[in-house]
């Protein structure tokens, strides 16, 4: 029988604020604290990254918009594929749901850094207009039991706008 | 019954009686001609009445571990279970099914995917939502070592499991093993003992819960599913694995 906490019905108690994208089209809450980066403007890369840890990994979620071939399902192949090939990663879940509003899908991965750290990755994923549009949560693998309540509540507040996608080259941003 | 032990990563596979000796050697209670410890010098595991280096901080984990682990994975063909020690490094004693086991020493942060691994965790159909209760008795047959029991408990559960005739099915063709972690350890002067259970087959998985009427068969996700495997560990640990790696898998 099982006894064992699993109550990812909580409510996180961090302030969160709206981070915006992929010229304002994908939108998604992250902690108002955390440090917040855009990694690349051209191909719509945003991070937000928990404080300082003393050099041990900070909790993330990352932004990536683009554009890609094919349906959902190809660019998913081939993102599986990417990462076998990058690390050992262990697939622990994957299911077809609605991801920003549109049809997408979600994948449980674990794996190694490089600094011998073990990291669960949660990634939502779909593709509007041709745009491949993917929210990835990364976090310490021990420390999930007090994440998983601010990675439903961030996944749960990702909105994916079909028009701005349609519009290709518009660089990411953050809002001041 | 055979010891193998590879000095370049410190990858040792042994029976439970060579295991045994290796842990004690510790503590004195080891005769030095005994043939078990033999053995264990034949294959380089042990030198000079001390363990090889590699193999010294998951037997310090085992002799000072801050929670014990068992892991019992039970299907149509065996029953294996596996043994961890929790401490800033973990050991992991994992069963191959044929009277040995692998014995490795790994940072406490990579046991819920040595967890994950062992009970094969992963990606499965969705059940519909429901529930049922078990008996307890018919879980005690699917743990069962006999496979007559187990045989018998399969044909129970894939009668219990009618709300999902896909599952039932699966269980009927072999499709399936239950699983069941067991954690325990000392906090606050007192033992807490932990467990995680699950029924994993091929149409899906279902989570077993504590109700008032006895065990319950719940639909569950990988994703639920690992979240509780790193929820039943102790809190703590990963400042117990800090600043260590894993050494070997």
């Amino acid at each position: 029988m099982t006894d064992a906490r699993t109550d990812s019905g909580r409510v996180p108690t961090t302030r969160l604020t709206t981070v915006s994208a992929h010229g304002g089209s994908v939108t998604f809450d992250v902690p108002a604290a955390w440090e917040t980066i855009v990694l690349s403007e051209d191909a719509g890369v945003v991070a937000a990254l928990e404080p300082e840890r003393a050099g041990l990994f900070r909790t993330n979620f990352v932004l990536t918009a683009g554009p890609v071939d094919g349906p959902l399902g190809d660019w998913q192949r081939q993102v599986a594929r990417h990462d076998e090939e990058v690390a050992e990663h262990l697939v622990l879940d994957h299911e077809e749901l609605g991801v920003g509003g549109h049809a997408g899908s979600r994948r449980l991965t674990t794996h190694w850094t490089p600094a011998r750290e073990s990291v669960t990755t949660e990634s939502w994923s779909t593709v509007v207009g041709g745009t491949g549009v993917t929210l990835t949560a990364n976090v310490g693998t021990l420390r999930l039991t007090e994440m998983a309540p601010l990675i439903d509540a961030v996944a749960s507040s990702l909105v994916v706008r079909e028009t701005g996608c349609v519009a290709d080259g518009v660089p990411g941003h953050v809002p001041a | 019954m055979s010891v193998e032990f590879d000095a370049a990563n410190g990858t040792l596979r042994l029976d439970a009686e060579a295991f045994i000796t290796l842990a004690e050697l510790s503590s004195d209670a080891v005769d030095s001609c005994d043939t078990t410890l033999g053995r264990l010098v034949d294959v380089g595991a042990v030198t000079a009445g001390v363990p090889h280096p590699l193999l010294r901080p998951g037997l310090a984990a085992v002799a000072g571990s801050v929670a014990t682990l068992q892991v019992l994975v039970a299907g149509p063909e065996d029953v294996r279970l596996h043994h961890g020690w929790l401490a800033g490094d973990a050991a992991l004693l994992t069963d191959l099914g044929d009277g040995t086991y692998d014995f490795a020493s790994v940072s406490a942060e990579f046991v819920p995917e040595a967890i994950a691994r062992v009970t094969l965790v992963g990606p499965r159909p969705r059940l519909g939502s429901g529930s049922v209760v078990v008996d307890e008795a018919v879980l005690d047959d699917l743990a069962s070592s006999s496979s007559t029991a187990r045989a018998a408990g399969v044909e129970a559960l894939a009668g219990l499991l009618a709300p999902w005739p896909a599952a039932a099915a699966a269980v009927r063709a072999g499709g399936w093993h239950l699983a069941l972690v067991d954690v325990a350890f000392v906090e606050a002067g007192r033992t807490v003992a932990r467990r995680l259970a699950w029924l994993d087959t091929d149409a899906g998985m279902l989570r077993i819960e504590a109700d008032d009427h006895g065990p319950v068969l719940v639909p569950v996700s990988g994703t639920k599913l690992w979240r509780a495997v790193v929820a039943v560990l102790p809190d703590g640990l990963d400042d117990l694995g800090r600043g260590s790696v894993a050494r070997s898998a």
